[in-house]
This record gives C-alpha cells, sequence and structure tokens, in this order.
C-alpha cells in the first residue's frame, strides 16, 4: 500500500497495544530524507521518546543500543544485511518487545523480501503493516485534509476556532488528535503551546 | 500485544477443547521431574500456551517453584549447543541463592557462572626438559611465559562444550535450593526455541539437556517449531521426552467450536457492537484459524475504521486490511514457491514433504490443522492473491 507521511501517523496513533512493528518501503536514494522525517513527525505526533538507530554496522548488535526509556524504535539502512543477519533478528525478536509502543522498521524493496524468507516470525509480528512511502507528497491533498478535520470537529464536537483558542490559552487537551488537528489547521506552532 | 499482557488484561478465552496447557500441567503435577515438548507453527499461540502452564501448575501443586523462561534473552539462539539449558537454569539459581553465606552454595555459584559465561585463565609454560622441576616451591623457571587462555562459556556461540562439572555444579546448587525453601517441585518452561531453525541442533539439546534436567529432579518444557514433526529426527524427539504435545491452528471452516471460540476473543477485546457481525465474520475466515493473523488483522481492520472516521469496524475495514495483509505474506515468494502453493490450492498436494514445502507450512503460508481432519491449505488471506477467483 502507496502511503504518504500524514496517512501513516493516524495509523501509528491507533497502535496503542504495544509492540506493534510495521515495515516502511523506500528507495535507497531517499533513505536519510525518510528517516528525518519519520523521526521528527512521529516524535510530535506520538509525544513520545523516538530512537533511530543505523543497523548497518553493528547489525543484529544494535538490540545493545537500545536505550531503556525509548518508547518508539525506529530502525534503518538493512541494505547490507545478510540473510543470516535476518534469522538473528529473528531469534532475537524477544529483545525489541520492551513492553512500550513498537517501532518501525526502514527497507529497501529488496531488502523487505529478505525479511520475509529469513525472518517469518518477525514478519508474523508485522503482518500487513507494509507500506510503500511517497515522499514529497507527505501533505493531503485538499479534500482529504476536509474529510479528515470534519471526523475530528463530529468528533470532538468543537469548531477549529475554538480548537485554536484553547490551544493559544494552554487549555487544550494533550490527546493526540488535536495535536494532528492542529497540523491540518496549518497551525503546528501551536503544538505543546 | 504479547501473550502475558493479553493475560494479564483478561483477554485469555479457554480453547473449546482441552488445552495443551492442561495436558501438560497435569502430566507435570503426576510426574513433576517429566519433560514435555510443545510444538506448533509461527502464531498458532505456544507462548500463551506456557504462560497458561505456568498458571495452571501453580494451581495444582503448591509447593512448587515455576519459571518461564526466554532462552533468546539469555543467548545467542541461533548457535545454540547442548547444555545450554543446564547452564541457564543453573545461572537462575545462582541469581536466587546469590545472597548465601554457605560455602558450597557459592562454591557452585562460581563454577555455574564460570562455565556458563566463560573465563579467563593464566597458564605458565614451562620450558621443555624442565617440567619434573615445576612441582618444586618456590621454583621458578626464568624461561617460562605466562599466557591467558579464554574458556567460551556455554553460553557463547563458540562453545559447543557439554560440560559434566557444570551439570553436577547446577544439581547441587539445584539440590540446596530446594531445601532452602522447601519447595518439592521445580519446574523451568523455555521459550523461544521455535526459532531455532537447525533441527540437529535443536534435537541434540533435548535429548541431552532434558536427560540432564530430568535427572535432577527438575520438570521441564520447551518449545519447539513445527519442523521437528517434520524432519528425521521426529523419532528422536518422541523418545526423547515423555510427552510431545502440539498447538495446532484451528480450523474454523470446519469446526464450529473453533469459530466460536475464535468469535469469544474477538468479543472479549473490543467493545460491545464494536466490530460488525458480517466483518467479525470475515475477520476469523482471513485469520486461517491462526491467533496472530486473528489479532493482526483486526488490529489493522480497526486502523481503517479509524482512518475512515467511522465508529464500527465494518466489512469494507476488513477487506482493506486483508487485501495489504495477504500482500505482505507475497513479498520474498519464489516462482518455484508460487507453484507449490497454486499446487496445494487446486488440492494437487495434500501435505507439505518436500523442504520447500516444509518452509511454506513453518513461514505460515501453509496451514496445517489436526481436527476435525487433518489438513493442509493455503492461508486464505494468500489465497486470492494466487487465485483471484477464490475469494
Amino acid at each position: 500500500m502507496k502511503i504518504t507521511v500524514d496517512e501513516l501517523l493516524p495509523r501509528i496513533r491507533v497502535q496503542t497495544e504495544g509492540n506493534t512493528w510495521s515495515v516502511i518501503i523506500v528507495d535507497d536514494q531517499d533513505l536519510v530524507n525518510a528517516v528525518e522525517e519519520l523521526a521528527a513527525s512521529i516524535e510530535i505526533f506520538l509525544e513520545c521518546k523516538i530512537q533511530s538507530i543505523d543497523v548497518s554496522s553493528a547489525k543484529i548488535q544494535f538490540i545493545l543500543e537500545i536505550e531503556s526509556d525509548t518508547d518508539y524504535l525506529l530502525l534503518w539502512n538493512f541494505s547490507n544485511w545478510t540473510n543470516t543477519d535476518w534469522q538473528e533478528l529473528d531469534y532475537m525478536r524477544s529483545s525489541l518487545d520492551k513492553g512500550k509502543r513498537g517501532g518501525m522498521l526502514i527497507l529497501s524493496q529488496s531488502a523487505v523480501e529478505k525479511m520475509s524468507s529469513y525472518a517469518p516470525n518477525f514478519s508474523s509480528w508485522v503482518g500487513g503493516r507494509i507500506f510503500q512511502m511517497i515522499l514529497g507528497a507527505e501533505f493531503l491533498t485538499t479534500e482529504e485534509s476536509q474529510s479528515r478535520l470534519e471526523t475530528l470537529r463530529e468528533w470532538a464536537g468543537q469548531s477549529d476556532m475554538e480548537i485554536i483558542e484553547l490551544a493559544e490559552a494552554h487549555q487544550l487537551s494533550s490527546e493526540p488528535e488535536y495535536g494532528e488537528w492542529l497540523i491540518l489547521l496549518g497551525r503546528g506552532d501551536l503544538i505543546g503551546h | 500485544m504479547n501473550p502475558y499482557k493479553a493475560i494479564e488484561s483478561g483477554y485469555y478465552v479457554q480453547e473449546p477443547y482441552t488445552a495443551v496447557s492442561e495436558l501438560i500441567a497435569g502430566r507435570i503435577a503426576l510426574r513433576p521431574a517429566s519433560t514435555h515438548l510443545l510444538l506448533g507453527g509461527i502464531g498458532s499461540g505456544k507462548t500463551t500456551q506456557l504462560l497458561m502452564t505456568l498458571d495452571q501448575i501453580n494451581s495444582l501443586l503448591e509447593n512448587a517453584y515455576v519459571r518461564y523462561i526466554d532462552v533468546s534473552i539469555f543467548t545467542d539462539t541461533s548457535k545454540i549447543s547442548s547444555g545450554v539449558l543446564v547452564a541457564i537454569i543453573g545461572l537462575i539459581l545462582a541469581n536466587l541463592m546469590q545472597n548465601s553465606e554457605e560455602e558450597t552454595v557459592n562454591k557452585n555459584i562460581n563454577i555455574i557462572k564460570k562455565l556458563a559465561n566463560g573465563y579467563k585463565e593464566e597458564k605458565q609454560t614451562i620450558s621443555p626438559g624442565l617440567s619434573h622441576l615445576a612441582s618444586l616451591t618456590p621454583y621458578r623457571d626464568p624461561f617460562s611465559q605466562v599466557k591467558v587462555e579464554y574458556h567460551p562459556g556455554i553460553l557463547s556461540p563458540e562453545s559447543g562444550q557439554h560440560s559434566n562439572k557444570l551439570i553436577r555444579a547446577v544439581t547441587e546448587l539445584c539440590d540446596l535450593f530446594r531445601n532452602e525453601n522447601e519447595y518439592e517441585q521445580i519446574i523451568f518452561l523455555f521459550d523461544g526455541l521455535d526459532r531455532l531453525d537447525d533441527t540437529e541442533s535443536f534435537s541434540h539439546l533435548i535429548v541431552n539437556d532434558m536427560r540432564d534436567i530430568s535427572a535432577m529432579g527438575i520438570g521441564c518444557v520447551v518449545v519447539g517449531s513445527t519442523r521437528a514433526l517434520y524432519e528425521e529426527y521426529k523419532n528422536t524427539f518422541e523418545q526423547a521426552v515423555d510427552y510431545l504435545g502440539y498447538q495446532s491452528c484451528l480450523d474454523v471452516e470446519n469446526d464450529r467450536d473453533a469459530r466460536d471460540f475464535f468469535t469469544s476473543i474477538l468479543e472479549n477485546r473490543a467493545s460491545e457492537n464494536f466490530i460488525d457481525s458480517d466483518a467479525r465474520e470475515k475477520i476469523i475466515t482471513y485469520s486461517g484459524g491462526v491467533l496472530r493473523d486473528l489479532i493482526n488483522i483486526t488490529q489493522s481492520s480497526i486502523e481503517e475504521s479509524y482512518l475512515s472516521g467511522d465508529d464500527k469496524l465494518m466489512l469494507n475495514h476488513v477487506e482493506k486490511a486483508v487485501g495489504s495483509f495477504g500482500r505482505a505474506k507475497l513479498l520474498g515468494l519464489t516462482k518455484s514457491d508460487i507453484d507449490i502453493l497454486q499446487e496445494f490450492a487446486e488440492g494437487r498436494l495434500l501435505l507439505p514433504s518436500s523442504d520447500a514445502e516444509i518452509k511454506l507450512l513453518i513461514a505460515g503460508r501453509i496451514i496445517e490443522y489436526k481436527d476435525p481432519a487433518r489438513r493442509c491449505v493455503v492461508h486464505p488471506a494468500l489465497l486470492p492473491m494466487l487465485i483471484p477467483t477464490a475469494v
């Protein structure tokens, strides 16, 4: 499934039950941009501690780099991972279950195929959460934005203006839906205000 | 959600038949030092059964010490060798007894830690021809050298050792632990070995370690992959353990009780009327009777419903989620894998026998049911990707 960052974020937010893993497929040349974009967006959206780890040099030993207070892991740069490396990840997958939120693997198409073949247990955690990232189209279409805003208005029973006023008065609830609302209104500056 | 949290949150639903956890716990209650192998496919609920075994043993036996262990937390399970399970038991007992001031306890703790984790030893080399003087104190050979030799521990991948010295130390420490705490039974439940792809290593581990553990008077349950049932070692496993249990996927198409069980799981986790009945039936069908897939497809369907702004989970949400799930199962398949799957789909192949067919079973592309009749099918979420008319 092709997806933009904006479409991905609400999905991640619904994944509240912990240890849920997604896979994002990007072209190698877009890898660094995608990681930066995702790390920044997820951190704001989930309001939790993100740790981004380049796994190319440490390989499976990256597990030792995971900080105890990390809520959500972003693992990337698997291009030099061999079939054996993927098998080791499969064996060690329990070390990724820290009892918090899960995380995301950012991979190329060929790496995701290796993962599917050599890490069947980990792949079963991921299930169908494999998305092809569309970069450079991070924003929803006007129609999609309006539809989402309408949903949020109905959900909260409040208008856009009321939300902005509450945020400016430091009285807006910290629930992530309100953060998304402010971003869709172009007022991301008011998040955490 | 991991199985431990699911049970803790009250999401465990009693299976329609006697659960394998009940069978194992019942046998352990009768013979506490017995050995058990629990096999099953990926996502079939083996960890849940192991955790339920722990609960049930605790309710059946009053003075038992029962411990669940994920082996992958202790060692690299991809390079595992005989002695590892004994070493892990030793380290756990060493940790439990670390505050003891008894000399025998501390002696055994030191032996276990050295042999399990490895140690360095300084060795003095004696010049050739002067070895007869080495025992004379304070004789010192002026040409001797001190070399540091590293002995890898049993938990390290390069070891491959099966140490009688370790077994003796763990046996002694176990007896001391048992007496000090007045435990009548000690039982260890080992999870994580189902990921071990090398059936030969797994076979050695089962034959040697389970025999040694049982000889210490300790009960033992080990989780393993379905692969063990299909390889030349099957007979070895059956003979090496007292009981071989199988956690099968449930045939939700041919077994009404199995379908009701899956319905109960969804009802137990979702708020009332949140999941539309058609959507629920679709989720169950496309789960293929695999517990983890049931949960995964449900969670993805919830994501779809949330994004649509709907306050109910409807059929169209499930269809989107199942589409993604099925496409994910296609990834990494070769042309020959797809040919095999099509043969299964069309009934030209009935049970996996070749290595490639078994691999497809292990990876959950083919599902095997034991009841009401033994049969294998292509995962229903993958089937429409292979044969579009099969929807």
